[in-house]
C-alpha cells in the first residue's frame, strides 16, 4: 500500500465515529475503487472537517436527536478534559514557583479561574460517576465486554498517570537542584526531557480517558431521558469552561501588562495554556448550544443538517 | 476571457446527487461516474458522502438493504422526487428567463447569435 492510499485509510478513520459507523465501509470502498489522489485526499481532508464540525446524524428523528445528545455529552467531556490540561499548565507556568506579577486583577483572576475549574471539575466528576454506574450496572449484569472494559480503562489509566507521576517526582527530587541554581548540561537536557515527556505522557492519559469513556457512552446506548440530563450537564460544564477561559486570559493580560515576570518560556507555556483553554471553550460551546436544541421539539430532519 | 473554472457554479453535490438517483438506485461510485459523465463534475469522495448524508438525514434519499455494506446504493424517496422536480423546475424558469434576456440583450450588443 503506498503513501496516498495509506493517507486516504487514515482520513477515512478520522471522521467522527457516528459517521464512519454508518458510511465508513462505503466510503473506505469508495476510495479504495477510486485508487489513491492527492485531490480526493483534500477531498476527504476537507469532508472530515466539515463532519466534525457540523455533524450530520442519520435514522428517524428520534434517532437523530438521541445522536445528537449523545455527540454534544461526549464532545464537551473531550473538551473539559483540555481544560482541564490548560488548567494545569496554567497554575505550573505561573503559581510553580509564583510569579512575582501575580498579585492584583491577575492573582484574582487565577484565583477565580482555579475555583471555577474545581466546581466544574466535581460537577463533572459527579455526575460522570453517576452516568458510570449507568453503564457499567447494566454492562456487567449482561456480561457486555464490550461495554465494560472502556468503562473501566480510565480508572487503570488513571492508575498508571499516579504511578508515572510519582517516578517523576521522585527523579525531580533527585536530580533538580533547589531553587537559583542552574542546571547543567547533560543533567538539565534530561530533566526537560523527562520533564517533556510527563506532559506528553499526561495529555495522552486525558486523550485516552476522553476516548474510552466516550467509546463506553456509544456502545452502551443510553436512554434520551438520561442523554437528556448528560446534555444539561455538559451545558453547565461549558459555562464554567468558558468562565476558566475567560480567567486565564484575564490572568495573562494582566501578567503581561504588568511585566508579570514571565520569562520566555513561561510565556509560550501560558499562551500554549491560554489558547487549548479558549479552543476547549469553542468547541463546548458550540456543542451544547446543539445539544440543548435538540432538547427541544423540532420538525423531523431539522437536527439532521446543521443543529 | 475568465477561465471555465472561474463561472459560476449551479453544481450543488446535493442536487448532483438527486439528480443522479432520478434513474433509479445507484452506489457511491456509480453516483461519481455518473455526475462526472452527465454535468462534467467529478465528486470527491468527502463531498459525495457528505452529501449522501445531509440528503439521508433530510429524508430525501434512502439507502436499500442489499447485504453489501460496502457497496450499498441510494434511491430517492417521495420528498426527494418532490424536491428534485421544484428544482428542476427552478432551474428550468431561470434557464428560460436567462435565454429570453440573453436572445433580446445580445442584438443591442452587436451580439454573434
Amino acid at each position: 500500500m503506498n503513501v496516498g492510499a495509506r493517507l486516504q485509510r487514515l482520513l477515512v478513520a478520522a471522521y467522527p465515529p457516528s459517521f464512519r459507523h454508518r458510511y465508513g465501509d462505503e466510503l473506505a470502498s469508495l476510495v479504495e475503487d477510486s485508487g489513491p489522489s492527492w485531490r480526493d485526499s483534500l477531498d476527504l481532508a476537507l469532508g472530515v472537517c466539515r463532519a466534525w464540525a457540523a455533524p450530520v446524524f442519520g435514522g428517524g428523528p428520534a434517532e437523530q436527536r438521541r445522536s445528537r445528545l449523545q455527540s454534544t455529552t461526549i464532545t464537551v467531556l473531550a473538551a473539559w478534559c483540555g481544560s482541564v490540561l490548560a488548567a494545569a499548565g496554567l497554575a505550573k507556568a505561573v503559581d510553580d514557583p509564583p510569579l512575582h506579577g501575580l498579585h492584583g486583577a491577575a492573582w484574582t483572576a487565577y484565583d477565580v479561574g482555579t475555583v471555577v475549574v474545581e466546581c466544574t471539575a466535581a460537577t463533572v466528576l459527579l455526575t460522570g460517576f453517576a452516568f458510570w454506574l449507568a453503564v457499567m450496572v447494566p454492562a456487567l449484569r449482561a456480561r457486555r465486554r464490550d461495554v465494560v472494559a472502556p468503562a473501566l480503562a480510565p480508572a487503570f489509566v488513571v492508575a498508571a498517570w499516579l504511578g508515572a507521576t510519582g517516578l517523576v517526582g521522585l527523579f525531580a527530587r533527585h536530580e533538580v537542584p533547589a531553587a537559583g541554581i542552574a542546571l547543567t548540561w547533560p543533567r538539565g537536557a534530561l530533566v526537560l526531557s523527562v520533564f517533556v515527556a510527563w506532559l506528553a505522557l499526561t495529555a495522552a492519559c486525558v486523550a485516552g480517558c476522553a476516548a474510552s469513556a466516550s467509546v463506553a457512552l456509544r456502545r452502551a446506548r443510553l436512554s434520551v431521558t438520561n442523554l437528556a440530563t448528560s446534555t444539561v450537564v455538559a451545558a453547565v460544564a461549558a459555562v464554567g469552561i468558558a468562565a476558566q477561559a475567560t480567567a486565564s486570559v484575564v490572568c495573562l493580560v494582566s501578567l503581561g501588562g504588568t511585566g508579570g515576570g514571565l520569562d520566555p518560556r513561561d510565556a509560550v507555556f501560558c499562551a500554549g495554556s491560554v489558547a487549548l483553554a479558549v479552543v476547549a471553550t469553542s468547541v463546548a460551546a458550540v456543542s451544547a448550544t446543539r445539544g440543548l436544541g435538540a432538547l427541544r421539539p423540532g420538525p423531523p430532519g431539522r437536527l439532521g443538517h446543521t443543529t | 476571457m475568465p477561465r471555465v473554472a472561474d463561472d459560476p457554479k449551479w453544481t450543488d453535490p446535493g442536487l448532483l446527487v438527486l439528480g443522479s438517483l432520478a434513474d433509479g438506485a445507484k452506489h457511491g461510485y456509480a453516483m461519481v461516474h455518473d455526475v462526472e459523465e452527465s454535468a462534467g463534475v467529478r465528486l470527491g469522495p468527502g463531498t459525495l458522502y457528505g452529501a449522501i448524508a445531509r440528503l439521508e438525514a433530510r429524508g430525501l434519499i434512502e439507502a436499500l438493504d442489499d447485504g453489501d455494506s460496502r457497496r450499498r446504493p441510494y434511491r430517492l424517496t417521495a420528498r426527494g422526487v418532490e424536491v428534485l422536480e421544484r428544482q428542476l423546475a427552478g432551474m428550468q424558469r431561470f434557464a428560460a428567463l436567462g435565454r429570453k434576456r440573453l436572445a433580446r440583450f445580445t442584438p443591442a450588443l452587436g451580439g454573434t447569435s
